[in-house]
């Protein structure tokens, strides 16, 4: 078993969501594994790549491209955040 | 004379009352387009170098953009230009709301002013009835009291740009105020007009700004603001039937549902203005915390930040508004009914604004951001730079290199707004330590000393704005090589780093890996170029959120010119080397801008968002060097000036 929480933040059509929830699962789970359960959950596209997400796993940032295959440790708390425009 | 131009521009001499006009040649308008691109070569011609920016010589002036008061949408931005006192080099800022096309109705196309008064003075400009008149009964007054005392004097219909006691007492973070709240905020140069004693400049005309077209453009803005209209993703179609890209701005891509409408877009930004997101900029690494040494998701959370963003942050709107020509409206006005932080109709506040005294102080007190936006705006002062200096200032304290009494017992803290008021008021008086503060942390840190220029933030003497490079590491570099350093409307390429298609639909570029710094430089060339077009055509930026719009056909239609995007573009670089020419004039070494450590990542946060990141400007700075066709040095080159037609000395 390992539970991991997480925060999903940005701008939506409907303007700015935050999302936030708990996930549990059989086993521990890659960042992109994570990352499909949340999609799964809230019914979201969250392709970081897509979005130019920033990835905060832990409180650390976690670059996609290098991070998305390395399994995370139970507990994990994970943040995936779009940029906003500002002004 | 041309469509939509005056062919003509003031003068003004503060200090022998002359006044004249200056016929100004047609070519010179394609070539420079108006606003600053006009400013920058009267500048470089008429203002003897080494000219002191408070001094008698320096001219300063005011500059629609060349499609101001002609129909098109966007066109409404005016620009203030003039040798920075806070930079030494060349400084602008550029303002929205409903001035600018008020000086082409009274048949200019610049206003320039250069002397000082010997007593105080406003310019009253009623078509071309031009009046330098006494103004000691508003010197003193705030810039909202100086609007409306000279609107009952004057009549209806006067549109002023006017300082507050910030710029009278030449505090170089002074600003020029418009329309009660509307600022040209940046570069000092509400400290340039204090010098001069010139309070206001009051305008009405009666004329009209012909355009060559005015069937045409009015056809452009119907498929300009066809996407505000349906659901759409864009502008797809120009009338042309030139098919345009289809274009889904950077926040569309972004967006967490999938494809969001441009309406949608809008719609965010008409409901909750550009403070739409703060919370997510201030949680995700973009907006500064705590003097950009914080961590939003630690230092200052959700549950704080969330307080003063989005819809949160319109809680106390009276009333939506557009700046003229605008067919978005992002502003709007705003009351706090009561309580200590009571404002009666003020502007409400921009994101600029809500991050550098919400998350750079720790304030998450909506009321106390409204009260000290006000405060700005009637003091005269420009937002950002003074929202640095109080947390440069808290830093100070916090550190113990300042102390109760060098502050006249104000204690300052994190998360004090009662404070932040109190010290902003000094610095637009410059009482106390207000009057170091009152001259930018860069200044104000060599007076406190003590190792205090390590935090204090600022690019060739200018407060940065709240888009942190660790973050988006293309801000850096537009922070470090535009002729006015630290700003962020500039032309940064981090729309490259989302993917996102130019401003100008022709042109391809790269994608951008957000932290590899190599090739990034002619992304970044382009955007500058573009952003100087926009501007100088007296666009808003947030056209752009429209996706990329036929800025040649719209140019076209205005003037009945038939240029092209490349020669648009070309104008651009033009001005952009004109304004890199003046700084080299004026003695700055491009290599001497530099970014504090702490905005480069040097030493790394350990955690958030850009944990680990360090900066490599210097390598997006010689590649944005030589994409220009500078050497590495940052200096144009004598073959690409003589192909501009720039009469480099």
């Amino acid at each position: 078993m390992a539970a991991y929480t997480y925060t999903v933040r940005g701008l939506s059509a409907s303007g700015p969501v935050c999302l936030s929830g708990e996930i549990i699962l059989g086993e521990v789970a890659t960042l992109e594994e994570l990352l499909r359960e949340i999609e799964a959950v809230s019914g979201t596209d969250l392709d970081p790549a897509v979005h130019n997400a920033v990835l905060i796993v832990n409180e650390k940032r976690a670059d996609w491209d290098t991070n998305r295959e390395i399994p995370l440790p139970d507990g994990s708390r994970l943040i995936w955040i779009t940029p906003a425009f500002g002004g | 004379m041309g469509y939509c131009y005056c062919g003509k521009i003031l003068w003004v001499d503060l200090e022998t009352g002359d006044i004249w006009t200056e016929e100004i040649p047609s070519g010179v308008y394609r070539q420079m387009l108006g606003g600053y691109g006009l400013g920058v070569k009267v500048l470089l011609e008429r203002q003897p170098a080494g000219a002191d920016p408070l001094g008698p010589e320096n001219i300063l002036c005011f500059l629609p953009g060349l499609l101001t008061g002609t129909p098109t949408f966007f066109s409404g931005r005016y620009m203030v230009s003039g040798k920075s006192p806070l930079t030494g080099g060349w400084g602008d800022a550029n303002s929205g709301g409903n001035l600018s096309p008020e000086i082409k109705r009274c048949g200019y196309d610049g206003i320039f002013i250069r002397g000082i008064s010997p007593s105080p003075v406003y310019l009253c400009v009623r078509d071309s009835a031009v009046e330098i008149r006494d103004a000691a009964h508003l010197w003193g007054l705030d810039t909202v009291a100086t609007e409306e005392k000279l609107s009952r004097e004057l009549g209806s219909g006067f549109k002023v740009a006017s300082i507050g006691p910030a710029g009278e007492n030449i505090s170089l973070i002074a600003g020029i105020i418009n329309d009660g709240g509307r600022a040209a905020a940046r570069s000092g140069l509400g400290a340039v007009m204090g010098a001069k004693k010139l309070k206001a400049v009051a305008l009405k005309g009666s004329g009209r700004v012909a355009a060559a077209r005015t069937d045409l453009l009015k056809d452009i803005n119907k498929i300009i603001a066809a996407p505000l209209k349906k659901e759409t993703g864009g502008v797809e179609k120009f009338v042309t039937g030139v098919a345009m890209r289809s274009v889904i701005p950077v926040l569309l891509r972004n967006s967490i549902s999938f494809k969001p409408t441009v309406r949608q877009v809008v719609n965010s930004l008409r409901e909750m203005g550009t403070g739409a997101g703060s919370a997510i900029s201030m949680e995700g690494g973009d907006a500064p915390v705590k003097n950009w040494k914080g961590v939003g998701m630690l230092d200052f959370p959700w549950i704080r930040s969330s307080k003063i963003s989005d819809r949160a942050a319109t809680r106390h709107d009276i009333k939506k508004y557009h700046c003229v020509s605008c067919p978005l409206g992002c502003g709007a006005l705003v009351s706090v009914r009561e309580g200590k932080y009571a404002t009666v109709e003020a502007h409400r506040p921009e994101y600029e604004t809500v991050a550098a005294f919400g998350s750079n102080l720790l304030n998450d007190d909506l009321e106390s951001i409204i009260k000290l936006n006000d405060l700005c705006n009637r003091l005269g002062l420009d937002t950002i730079s003074t929202g640095a200096a109080v947390a440069f200032a808290t830093e100070c304290y916090e550190r113990g290199l300042i102390g109760p009494g060098d502050t006249g017992g104000l204690r300052l803290s994190w998360g004090d707004p009662d404070v932040a008021i109190d010290l902003v008021r000094d610095i637009g008086m410059r009482r106390g330590i207000g009057n170091v503060l009152a001259d930018g942390v860069a200044r104000a840190a060599k007076t406190i000393g003590q190792g205090s220029e390590e935090f204090a933030i600022h690019a060739g003497g200018q407060e940065l704005p709240m888009h942190d490079p660790r973050f988006q590491p293309s801000y850096g570099a537009t922070y470090v090589v535009d002729a006015t350093p630290g700003r962020h409307t500039a032309g940064a390429n981090n729309f490259v780093d989302a993917g996102s298609p130019p401003l100008f639909g022709n042109y391809k570029l790269p994608r951008a890996k957000k932290y590899c710094y190599a090739g990034r430089g002619e992304a970044h060339a382009l955007f500058s170029k573009s952003v100087q077009v926009l501007n100088c055509l007296g666009l808003c930026n947030f056209s752009a959120f429209l996706g990329t719009l036929p800025y040649a056909e719209m140019v076209n239609a205005a003037t009945g010119w038939d240029v092209t995007d490349d020669e648009l573009l070309e104008a651009g670089e033009r001005i952009l080397t004109m304004r890199q020419l003046f700084n080299l004039r004026e003695g700055i070494d491009p290599a001497s801008v530099l970014l504090p450590n702490r905005s480069l990542g040097i030493p790394p946060l350990e955690k958030g968002p850009t944990s680990g990141v360090t900066i490599d400007l210097e390598t997006m700075r010689r590649d944005y060097y030589l994409a220009m066709g500078w050497d590495e040095s940052g200096r144009p080159g004598s073959k690409r000036c003589a192909q501009l037609d720039i009469k480099a000395e």
